[in-house]
Formats: C-alpha cells, sequence, structure tokens
C-alpha cells in the first residue's frame, strides 16, 4: 500500500500556504476594515482560510471527476496505552464505529470475518461489504482486505509499535478504497466520503477515546 | 440564559440563549456567579482572531456553582464553589500528566485547523475561536465544563470571588511569565505592558525574589497601579515621557535587565517609524501580528537574559530581530498558560494573605453591561484595568 496518492505536490503544498496565509491576512484586513469592502473581504480571507487549512485540492479547470478515485491514506498517531491494550480494543472490530465514523456498524461474520455498513447520502439502504482479516500479530498488527472480486476494494493495516521513553504506542493506520468489480454509484458515493483528513480524525478519536473514555465535542452547546 | 455573544469586530451582544447541557460523561454545569473580561477578548473584539462564528458565546475567566456532573466525573458534586481555568485539558493525555495543560492533546474538536496553521494543536479553550475548539464561554449565567476532573479548582467559601477569579487565567498567566524566568538573586525584571497580566507578572516577579522590577507602559493610572503595589521595588517608566531604552540602561547600569516580560502580545501600539512600519503592513495584509513590544523586549533584554511572553501571538511577524536573541544568547520562553498547574499554590498565597488580586478590578458590571465593559477596557475610559461581570 503506497502513500504515494496522498502525498501533496510542490505546487499544491505551495497553494495550501499561500492560501493560509493569504486567507489570514485577508480575513484579518477585512475584520479591521469599518468600510464596506470589510465584510466581502474577511468572507474572502475566511474561505481561503478555510480551504487552506482543509487542505482542498487546488482547483483546476475541469476539475470534479465523475470517476471513483482511488482513496490510499497513510496516518500515524501516539497514544498512552500499551500496543496490547491498543490492539486488544482495535481487534473487536464491533469497536471501529464509535471512533470510524464513515462506518456505520460491523457485524462479526465468523472469527476472522466481518460485514461493513456504511449510510450514504442519498442512498436509502445502507451499503454494505465483507471483509477479512489476513494477518494478525497479537499486540503488533491487524491487516484486513475484502475478498477478490468485491464491488468495493478496501484493505486496511494498523501497527502498534512502543513509543520510546515511556511515550507510549505508536499507531500507524494504513487505509485504502478502491473501486472493485462493480463500478456503482454507492462505491463511487462512499470513497467521495473518505479522504486523508477523514481518516486522520478517526485515528485522532481512536486516541481520545482510549485516553479519556469520550470524545470531546461541542455539538449541541448553546449559541447566540 | 443570558450569555455575551459576538458577532463581529465590536459587535458584541447580550442575548437570549437555550442553557448548556451535559454532553459527554466528563461533564458539568456551573451556574457563573462571576466572570471577566480579558485584555485576549479584546484581540477578538477587534477581529484579530479568525474562525469565529456570529452567536458564539465569550469568556473564559468565570466562576460559580457546579449544578450538576456527568456520569464519569469524580472530582466534583453539586454545590461545589469552583474557580474554571481557561485551558480544557483531558488530565490524561502525556501532555497533561506532565503539568503542560494548555497542550493537552485530546481536549480540542477543531485540532485539524492549528495542526495545519501550526503543525500541531493546543489545547481547547472557551469562548476563543473555533480553532481553538469553538466551546461555548462563561460570560454567561451558566456554563458547560468538559473533562470536569481535571479543570476547575475548589474554593474556601471565606474567600469572595474577587479574590480568587482571576485564579480563572491572568494571575496564572503573571506567574508563569515571571517563573519562566528562573530568577537568581539579585535579577532585575522589565515588564512591557501593565494590564492585568503585567500587573501579575509584577507581583509574581516579586513573589519569586525579583531585586527590582522595571514597569513599562504609556498609561499613567496602570503605571501607578503597578507602582502602588510595588513594595518599593518597582519602578515605572512612562514611555510618552522619556526614552524608554535609555531610561532601562540607566536603571540596570548598562548591564540590561535579566528578563524581559512582554505582556503586550500582538496589538503593541509601537511608536515612531516601526510603528507605523507595523501598521502599514498589517493594514496591507503583509503581517498579522504587531510586535514592536517584543523587538524593543529583544533589543534591551542583558546578555544570557530570558525573554518570557505572556502576550497572545497568532501568526506572523515581521522584523523579528533574531541576530539580537542570537548573539546575545538569550531564552525565550512562550506559550498558552498551563493553568491547572498553578492554581493550588497560588491560592494558597491567597489564602496566606501574599496577595489580594483583586487589586486590579476597576470596574464591576452587571453581565448585561458587558457591551459597554469591552468598549471601556478597549479605549481603556475611565481608567479602566480590568472589568468583572456579574450575571
Amino acid at each position: 500500500m503506497t502513500p504515494a496518492a496522498d502525498r501533496p505536490s510542490a505546487a499544491g503544498a505551495r497553494y495550501h500556504w499561500g492560501a493560509l496565509v493569504g486567507g489570514g491576512l485577508l480575513a484579518v484586513a477585512g475584520l479591521r476594515s469599518r468600510a464596506a469592502l470589510g465584510v466581502p473581504l474577511a468572507t474572502a480571507g475566511a474561505a481561503l482560510l478555510y480551504r487552506g487549512a482543509r487542505k482542498s485540492p487546488v482547483p483546476t479547470p475541469g476539475m470534479r471527476p465523475r470517476v471513483a478515485a482511488p482513496v490510499d491514506v497513510k496516518t500515524s498517531v501516539t497514544v498512552r496505552g500499551s500496543p496490547a491494550a491498543l490492539y486488544a480494543r482495535w481487534r473487536d472490530f464491533r469497536n471501529l464505529p464509535q471512533f470510524m465514523r464513515h462506518l456505520h456498524g460491523i457485524e462479526p461474520l465468523g472469527p476472522d470475518s466481518y460485514r461493513f455498513e456504511a449510510r450514504l447520502p442519498g442512498f436509502d439502504a445502507p451499503f454494505r461489504w465483507n471483509a477479512d482479516v489476513v494477518e494478525d500479530k497479537p499486540g503488533q498488527c491487524i491487516r484486513w482486505s475484502t475478498p477478490p472480486d468485491s464491488a468495493l476494494m478496501q484493505r486496511g493495516m494498523v501497527t502498534f509499535t512502543p513509543a520510546p521513553g515511556g511515550r507510549g504506542t505508536e499507531v500507524h493506520l494504513c487505509i485504502a478504497y478502491r473501486p472493485g468489480s462493480a463500478t456503482a454509484t454507492a462505491v463511487t458515493r462512499l470513497l467521495g466520503t473518505v479522504n486523508a483528513q477523514v481518516i486522520k480524525e478517526e485515528l485522532r478519536r481512536f486516541k481520545q477515546w482510549m485516553e479519556t473514555g469520550e470524545v470531546p465535542t461541542i455539538e449541541g452547546q448553546p449559541s447566540g | 440564559m443570558k450569555a455575551v455573544c459576538w458577532f463581529g469586530a465590536e459587535d458584541v451582544r447580550v442575548e437570549q440563549v437555550p442553557e448548556p447541557g451535559l454532553l459527554n460523561p466528563h461533564d458539568a454545569i456551573v451556574r457563573v456567579t462571576r466572570t471577566a473580561i480579558c485584555g485576549s477578548d479584546l484581540h477578538l473584539y477587534d477581529g484579530y482572531i479568525p474562525t469565529m462564528r456570529a452567536g458564539d458565546i465569550l469568556g473564559h475567566e468565570s466562576m460559580g456553582e457546579v449544578v450538576e456532573v456527568g456520569s464519569a466525573v469524580r472530582n466534583l458534586r453539586v454545590g461545589d464553589r469552583v474557580v474554571i481555568p481557561f485551558t480544557i485539558s483531558c488530565g490524561q493525555c502525556d501532555y497533561c500528566t506532565r503539568g503542560l495543560y494548555s497542550l493537552c492533546d485530546n481536549s480540542n474538536p477543531n485540532a485539524w485547523i492549528p495542526e495545519r496553521l501550526y503543525g500541531h494543536a493546543p489545547a481547547g479553550f472557551y469562548g476563543y475561536s473555533h480553532a481553538f475548539g469553538g466551546y461555548a464561554g462563561g460570560q454567561a449565567e451558566y456554563v458547560r465544563v468538559p473533562f470536569a476532573d481535571s479543570g476547575p479548582l475548589k474554593v474556601p467559601a471565606e474567600l469572595r470571588d474577587d479574590a480568587v477569579l482571576f485564579l480563572s487565567d491572568v494571575f496564572p498567566t503573571g506567574y508563569q511569565a515571571a517563573e519562566q524566568c528562573h530568577l537568581r538573586e539579585g535579577d532585575v525584571v522589565a515588564v512591557w505592558g501593565c494590564g492585568p497580566v503585567g500587573q501579575f507578572a509584577i507581583q509574581s516577579a516579586l513573589l519569586l525574589g525579583a531585586e527590582r522590577v522595571i514597569a513599562i507602559d504609556r498609561i499613567p493610572e496602570r503605571l501607578a497601579m503597578a507602582e502602588t503595589h510595588g513594595e518599593g521595588r518597582v519602578q515605572a517608566l512612562n514611555r510618552d515621557l522619556m526614552d524608554v531604552s535609555e531610561a532601562v540602561h540607566d536603571l540596570t547600569g548598562g548591564r540590561g535587565p535579566d528578563a524581559c516580560i512582554d505582556a503586550v502580545g500582538l496589538e503593541s501600539h509601537g511608536a515612531g517609524l516601526m510603528g507605523r512600519y507595523d501598521r502599514v503592513k498589517q493594514a496591507l495584509m503583509l503581517e498579522t501580528d504587531r510586535a514592536a513590544a517584543l523587538r524593543e523586549a529583544i533589543q534591551l533584554c542583558g546578555k544570557s537574559g530570558t525573554v518570557s511572553i505572556p502576550g497572545v501571538y497568532g501568526g506572523l511577524v515581521d522584523k523579528f530581530p533574531i541576530g539580537a536573541a542570537f548573539n546575545k544568547g538569550l531564552t525565550l520562553k512562550l506559550g498558552q498558560t498551563h493553568v491547572q498547574k498553578y492554581m493550588p499554590l497560588l491560592l494558597e498565597h491567597i489564602v496566606r494573605g501574599d496577595i489580594d488580586p483583586s487589586f486590579v478590578i476597576t470596574h464591576r458590571l452587571r453581565l448585561d453591561d458587558a457591551p459597554e465593559g469591552y468598549a471601556l477596557f478597549r479605549d481603556k475610559h475611565a481608567g479602566c484595568i480590568k472589568v468583572t461581570l456579574e450575571p
């Protein structure tokens, strides 16, 4: 599994930094200005800042792919806790939807076999696929994959290695999604909802959940 | 309930909003008895901090009574009287367990925003933009306190709200600024900015054994406050009336201060050519932060000294005198305050009578009068140094 698809180009990096810095400055200047131009300036700046921060792709003419682009994500986080404890929590795949919000449910079909379920916007029925654990080293590594000829190809690998100096455990996660035997609209839609930032946030939630027992939120708080 | 909401630059209103509820097992709800406007709130008021949304509830210096606790809360009970630190900290991550509470890994639901800007994200804070978590603030009748086991400090009933409220931010912030100067016998400390953080930096430097403190500002009443509470060890310099560089040189026998504290931050006024340069660059969007005080502190600091920065910075500065810092072997110490680390110690100082932090309060207003309070504080009208609000 290569992380190449996730690696930003130099031009991309320049665009993102330009958007971040320029957007921040525009927003600040707009907010400072009491003239009529202030609000649109601040809004444009904020939009650019948001775009830079979200690392959205560099806009090019004719973008908007209609075919499902493969998703290839590699990310890592350090979690307080032993490799064995983190492994055990992950190995019970029914726990995954607790922190992987692009998954709606996981049902065990056998000791090494699971049915994954995702709910997609615009589809009434949940989208399901099967995946098997293909490598399992207790306390070290779990690898899972869809069987050949699936409508959707999904592969994942998570490794748990002790961080130096008692800093916990380094958790490295690789996730790949590809359209499989059928080019179903649902597959395209699913691949459109999963990207590097989504997976990064899911791994962050794993850390938050393991370290504190909850995931921080502001959903449902009051505002004026 | 009533809450102070941000709607835009210089647009702060008291609105009716729903009361907060428990959202997570480690949450608590506190009925606010007293809250304050912080100098850093003025950066929001002036529109310098991006990722604010219209309607966001402001305020990160609050205290009150616990009225509800989540199922997982162990350290607090309904009825406890608490001061709430502005830093939201999980208490469990590597940083929290090392006492570095403002660097908590787990409390910011929007960590991705500062990660893009800074590489890594600090903790979440109350009422301080969505980049720092988007948490509703405490300038309201009630506030939700996440990770309530590792935040609120219980305070004895006999201490007035006035006396303990500033444990939430400005007192620990001034204290951390002074502590990280690692003062030795005979050290002279210079403090830029005599707002509330500057006042507490001065008080803390005195507590920590500074020989003398040089207080630098341009507002006469702030300088007078520093001198009045300075036990005869504070020398005030009004930069409108004298050449600060020359005065600091003379007051330290040419050595320069052993430690310099920038309690001004990103809206430094600056004067002369450099001040105008910063204003022009900021207006032209070529710089986000004005750093006149910081530049001067680095320039005047004595060799091998420490420049400690409690003043808030958010983005980029220009003409940073790295050569002066390098060739004089300076130490720079900066960062948000690890409030929880200092609260118990500073409460002890208050209980013992070493300090009564209420001396900085110049205006006690009702929560309804918050908009007036923001304007007074920002414009430094009517001798305004610190505003508290009572819901």
